[in-house]
């Protein structure tokens, strides 16, 4: 039961730092719509207390409770390498995987803009060389 | 008629020295839907417009400071028109600060001299393909459902010509 989470939970890591990462066909995507469209009822508010804040993408997802938390020795041998060969990853990777999501944030963030003021090619309009 | 009057009105003050501050520069009138501004005459237009969004951009025929006014009337944008103005400011630095090597002081709210709001953005980039700095002020304007956007652009930049194109915007009557 404890390998078939920590598997699930391996795959959804890992499933997510390339969709994160790697992904480029964001580019043919039209960007989600952040501010807010008509209602006709009431905004959904979240009860006091049922608030959850963003979660910061750099930070790992908690495990739980620790007395659920499995230790590296209860794993199976092939269940330890792929826990190792993700630990053991090379930190500059990482620091580029960093910068990457960084970087595309930034860049999906001026698309969201420019979609919703209606505008595009604004490095180029204007400009005379 | 009232607005056409108001513009016409301003268009003959701004010929006159020591009116409308130092600008005595002849002007001539253009239109951008149901909107009408003051341009300096001599100056010529280029029509980029590209699927529901109107675009003229216009230049002086003698051109050393490479400057130009650009006018855009996007399509409807019933959900942007209605949303805070907040979003609408940091939309706008997003999109301005994206540009290469760009520099953007923070957006604020503007309301010209004939009654449209909006917000403002003043900064600097550096076009692709050159090595120098262009100053760049990026207005957007409410105007129905729709937005309309004046960037002015220069590589020696003199903001008077922005501020003649901004306060000249007049809604046509009818």
């Amino acid at each position: 039961m404890h390998r078939s989470r920590l598997l699930l939970l391996l795959l959804c890591f890992c499933v997510g730092c390339q969709q994160a990462t790697t992904s480029e066909s964001l580019d043919d995507e039209v960007p989600s719509t952040i501010a807010d469209e008509p209602i006709t009822g009431e905004r959904a508010v979240p009860n006091p207390g049922d608030e959850r804040p963003i979660k910061d993408p750099f930070e790992p997802y908690g495990i739980g409770p620790p007395e659920q938390a499995i230790r590296r020795d209860q794993l199976r041998p092939e269940e330890r390498a792929l826990v190792d060969r993700s630990h053991n990853s090379d930190p500059a990777t990482l620091e580029a995987y960093r910068r990457a999501v960084i970087a595309r944030s930034a860049l999906v963030t001026a698309q969201v803009g420019a979609h919703q003021l209606g505008v595009d090619n604004l490095a180029v309009i204007g400009v005379v060389p | 008629m009232r607005g056409h009057l108001a513009l016409a009105i301003f268009a003959m003050l701004s010929t006159l020295p020591g009116c409308l501050g130092d600008s005595e520069v002849d002007l001539e009138v253009a239109k951008l839907g149901d909107l009408e501004y003051a341009i300096p005459a001599g100056w010529t237009s280029k029509d980029l417009s590209e699927h529901q969004t109107k675009i003229i951009v216009w230049a002086p025929s003698d051109n050393p400071r490479k400057e130009t006014v650009a006018l855009m009337r996007t399509r409807d944008l019933p959900t942007a028109v209605k949303s805070d103005f907040a979003h609408l400011q940091q939309f706008l630095l997003d999109t301005e600060k994206s540009l290469p090597n760009g520099r953007f002081g923070s957006a604020h709210r503007l309301s010209t001299k004939h009654g449209l709001v909006g917000m403002r953005v003043d900064g600097e980039f550096v076009p692709d393909g050159t090595k120098a700095s262009y100053r760049r002020i990026h207005a957007v304007l409410i105007d129905g459902t729709a937005l309309v956007h004046i960037l002015y652009t220069a590589r020696d930049a003199d903001a008077k010509t922005f501020d003649l194109v901004l306060d000249s915007l007049t809604k046509k009557a009818g």
